[in-house]
């Protein structure tokens, strides 16, 4: 069917959700620099100020560095057996989390590693241990339960691409003399790493943003930024305050995740479209 | 079967189980008799079930998710639909623009969203109310019910709606049954992941709940923070129950294979 | 039943910059096999894409049977179509899709079902009605399509390469079939193909599209033997090109002189001026090899020889230029050999003499 210009109106919904987005980030904007005597940056520097709000600042990025390297090392293998056995179940055995709410998948870890939770009970029963052992409120919580949470991210990104690679590829480096390890790091590898990057790009940011999972495994002690702003707003309603750390999440997400789309572009730079994208 | 694939299915299958374990970790934890989290539970009981169930506040709290979810997924889905025919079929002015704003939401971490749609509700006067709640969790859908419609529209052959053209059909018939009969699957399968996607969201939701008006993650949440019942371990239980039925309804819609494909 | 009468008055179509078609004028009369012929990119499915509605002419009208429908929609157009993809609508049986088009022309359910028989029955897939369009061959989709197109009566059919798709064997099976059934029912076909050979199996008529313009319209015949220019000669068929002058030239024919060999030729073609530089063209089945001294015609010498069945290919180098010479082979005969000097010789009226396309 033709499209006239009359058509163009249909869009208008979808346009109104983008400026109510828009209008919020705005407001977020002006939030962050209104001073008590008009526009101001007393929000930033009062945030770069204060020591243990930039110890937070480098942790929240630590913890999404730490995050991401152990997603992309374990989802990679994860993907690589998928692709070899393509059956529905494994399929749903990593989608299925995804579309379990965030707080369930994160409260599983607190049975899990709480002070009475499996893991401490099963370690006095055995007589390991006779006091229960702080599993969670430390880094260690923390990354376990966000790799859990967003690997099945990184596994899907992987295997996207992975899936796409043509089949007579390595067979053809084979043909040529290459070794199996010669075909994983000469063709394999190479092809799939833009698949590696995004899963990346995504469990990065991920992880940045995240307030559930810190809140309830990293508790009070292990504040990252996405935590902090939930105190800022809800616990001291400070909204200029939390708007600043919002913004300067985002600018620093927006920095960290270049070398990751760096990494694509380089992947793909001889790929039909890869200097576009 | 030689070392290295036995390696690797072995590798695969440790980390299903890590995957899954807390899940199931949950649900066995929803059945112990005791008053508090225990394992391995001392035997059998329902009664956080009975408890659960028999609550006007879990009720309220999962009544109010699922019509937030149901208004939501259906309103983005129509939205979606509407601008993705448009996009798909002409040109658009401004259309890359476009499509990077409609994957913003996803593309901002998720906190620095959460704050954005705040001061947007506070801005229009909405928080603590369902309609506040409602705009926030359209355009934090918006991106996975957009792409899945565009994929389906794109996939969809216009040479079947010329097709019908020459047989006779006026442009409303060819609509209702060539491209709506078509490209239905995406649509079903944008609506129940947006429904889920917002059945699930704690973390925008958390700033915009009001005083007795909160949803049912959101609840989760708060209780998880204030005591260790099982009655949150009961009702993580009934919530992943709904899922289930849902990603069961999806495959047998479209098959879940579309969800991989999507995200190329 | 409507005669099926298309005309296509000065019709051109621009894209921004880009001709399509230009002032294109075709007469296609009622019950006729008529093939658009031409390269892709011609501008042959643009023009059968106007006549189906799909592209509004920036300049023009298009007539069906004495109504002006350029600016009618498509769906109120007395035509039918089969697309290159077929678009089998996947949610419905087939049945459901050759009924399609009755049931929106108000047909009853029982009468459309009856005329969808009727019409499987007539594309040799009676019985057919419940299979699934992903369930059916790729020959047997393109009977369905057939059907669902003709079942509604149309007054023209437009065919967009419908057999593209098709191996050669089940595609000559298929143009056989569609002449049979477009003699039939006695429908306009109009039929876009860039297959010269698919053209002349099948066509009354052929127009031969270039750049956006029609070159020649004729009976393939015509086209063949009396090619309009040179695209229409090379594009149909193997050709040789020679140079030559005119000596003298009537209404009855034109006499030319080869350059380079000086060879006096009686060639076809319209009236020249004397003098003039035109292009001789003679197809390679017209000539024949003689041994040398047998006769007037070219000498040369064989340097290539293929065999490829039914025919010999030859080429023989003339002056420095290469001819092609097809003969049809029969068994008694060994030809002859890369090496040997021959000499051509071709009947009278043989080759076509056409505006040169160097000034």
């Amino acid at each position: 069917m033709k499209f006239g210009h009359a058509t163009l109106l249909l869009l208008l919904p979808c346009v109104g959700l983008l400026i109510g987005m828009l209008t919020g980030v705005g407001s977020l904007v002006i939030q962050a620099f209104a001073g008590s005597q008009g526009p101001s940056i007393a929000n930033f520097t009062e945030f770069t100020s204060r020591p243990e709000v930039v110890g937070v600042f480098w942790y929240t990025h630590e913890v999404a560095l730490i995050v991401t390297l152990i997603c992309v090392f374990f989802s990679y293998p994860l993907a690589v057996f998928m692709a070899m056995r393509p059956r529905l179940i494994y399929l749903i055995l990593i989608l299925l989390p995804l579309m379990v709410s965030i707080v369930v998948r994160t409260y599983g870890w607190v049975v899990l590693l709480g002070p009475r939770g499996l893991v401490n009970t099963l370690l006095i029963d055995v007589g390991l241990i006779d006091r229960p052992m702080r599993l969670m409120f430390n880094t260690g919580g923390v990354v376990v339960g966000l790799v859990h949470i967003f690997i099945p991210f990184a596994v899907l990104s992987i295997l996207a691409v992975y899936v796409k690679i043509e089949k007579s590829l390595p067979e053809a480096a084979m043909s040529l003399g290459a070794s199996p390890f010669k075909v994983f790091t000469k063709v394999i590898l190479p092809l799939s790493l833009p698949g590696v990057a995004t899963a990346a790009t995504i469990v990065y940011l991920l992880t940045l943003g995240a307030i559930v999972t810190p809140l309830l495994l990293g508790g009070q002690q292990q504040t990252m930024l996405g935590t902090m702003i939930y105190n800022q707003m809800l616990v001291y309603y400070n909204f200029p305050a939390a708007s600043a750390s919002a913004i300067l999440l985002t600018a620093s997400a927006a920095i960290a995740v270049i070398p990751f789309q760096l990494i694509d572009r380089w992947a793909t730079r001889k790929l039909p479209g890869g200097e576009q994208s | 079967m030689k070392l290295g694939p036995a390696l690797l299915t072995s590798f695969a299958f440790a980390a299903f189980l890590f995957i899954l374990a807390p899940i199931l970790i949950v649900v066995m934890a929803s059945f112990t008799p005791r008053g508090y989290l225990d394992f391995p539970p001392q035997g059998l009981s329902l009664k956080w079930y009975a408890e659960v169930l028999g609550s006007w506040v879990w009720l309220r709290a999962f009544m109010f998710s699922v019509a937030l979810a149901f208004v939501a997924a259906t309103a983005t889905t129509f939205i979606c639909f509407l601008a993705a025919l448009v996009t798909t079929r002409r040109r658009v002015p401004g259309k890359s623009l476009f499509e990077l704003l409609v994957q913003l939401p996803l593309l901002l971490p998720h906190a620095a969203l959460a704050m954005a749609l705040f001061s947007l509700v506070l801005f229009i006067g909405l928080r603590g109310t369902f309609m506040g709640l409602v705009i926030a969790h359209l355009i934090v859908v918006m991106p996975f019910v957009y792409s899945p419609i565009v994929n389906g529209l794109r996939q969809h052959d216009l040479s079947l709606e010329e097709a019908a053209m020459t047989l006779g059909a006026d442009p409303v018939t060819i609509f209702r049954k060539i491209t709506l009969p078509m490209i239905r699957p995406a649509l079903v399968s944008a609506f129940l992941f947006s429904f889920i996607v917002s059945f699930d969201e704690v973390t925008v939701s958390v700033f915009l709940i009001g005083v007795d008006l909160t949803t049912l993650p959101v609840k989760i949440l708060s209780d998880i923070q204030a005591s260790a019942s099982p009655a949150i371990a009961a009702v993580s239980t009934l919530l992943m129950c709904l899922t289930l039925a849902m990603v069961y309804v999806v495959n047998r819609f479209v098959g879940i294979r579309m969800f991989v494909e999507n995200r190329a | 039943m409507p005669a099926g009468e298309v005309q296509v008055d000065r019709v051109m179509k621009r894209y921004g910059p880009v001709q399509a078609v230009q002032n294109v004028s075709l007469n296609v009369r009622g019950a006729e096999f008529l093939s658009l012929l031409g390269p892709s990119g011609c501008g042959k499915t643009t023009l059968l894409r106007m006549i189906a509605g799909f592209e509004t002419p920036t300049e023009g009208r298009i007539m069906i049977d004495g109504a002006d429908v350029t600016k009618v929609p498509t769906y109120r157009r007395p035509i039918g179509m089969v697309m290159q993809s077929l678009a089998l609508f996947p949610h419905m049986d087939v049945r459901e899709n050759v009924t399609f088009g009755l049931i929106l022309r108000k047909e009853s359910r029982a009468i459309a079902e009856r005329k969808a028989e009727d019409a499987l029955a007539m594309v040799g897939l009676a019985g057919y009605g419940d299979r699934l369009v992903h369930q059916l061959s790729g020959g047997q989709k393109q009977r369905v399509a057939l059907a669902r197109s003709l079942v509604t009566e149309p007054a023209v059919l437009l065919l967009d390469e419908p057999l593209s798709a098709l191996d050669l064997k089940l595609r000559q099976q298929m143009q056989e079939e569609l002449k049979r059934i477009q003699k039939r029912v006695g429908t306009t076909f109009i039929f876009v193909t860039h297959d010269q050979e698919e053209a002349m199996t099948m066509s009354d008529r052929i127009a031969v599209v270039n750049e956006g313009q029609i070159e020649q319209v004729g009976s393939p015949q015509e086209i063949y033997d009396s090619p309009a220019s040179l695209f229409v000669a090379n594009f149909v068929g193997d050709t040789n090109v020679l140079q030559a002058e005119v000596l003298g030239s009537d209404a009855s024919g034109t006499q030319v002189r080869l350059l380079g060999t000086g060879e006096t030729v009686n060639a076809r073609g319209a009236a020249f001026a004397q003098g003039a530089r035109v292009e001789l063209m003679v197809r390679p089945d017209y000539l024949r090899l003689n041994s040398p001294g047998a006769g007037t015609g070219l000498t040369g010498t064989i340097t290539e020889r293929t065999f490829v069945g039914n025919t010999t290919r030859y080429l023989v180098s003339v002056n420095g230029r290469e001819m092609k010479v097809r003969v049809p082979h029969s068994p008694q005969v060994n030809g002859f050999m890369p090496g040997q000097d021959v000499l051509i010789t071709w009947p009278s009226g043989g080759c076509v003499a056409l505006p040169s396309t160097k000034n």
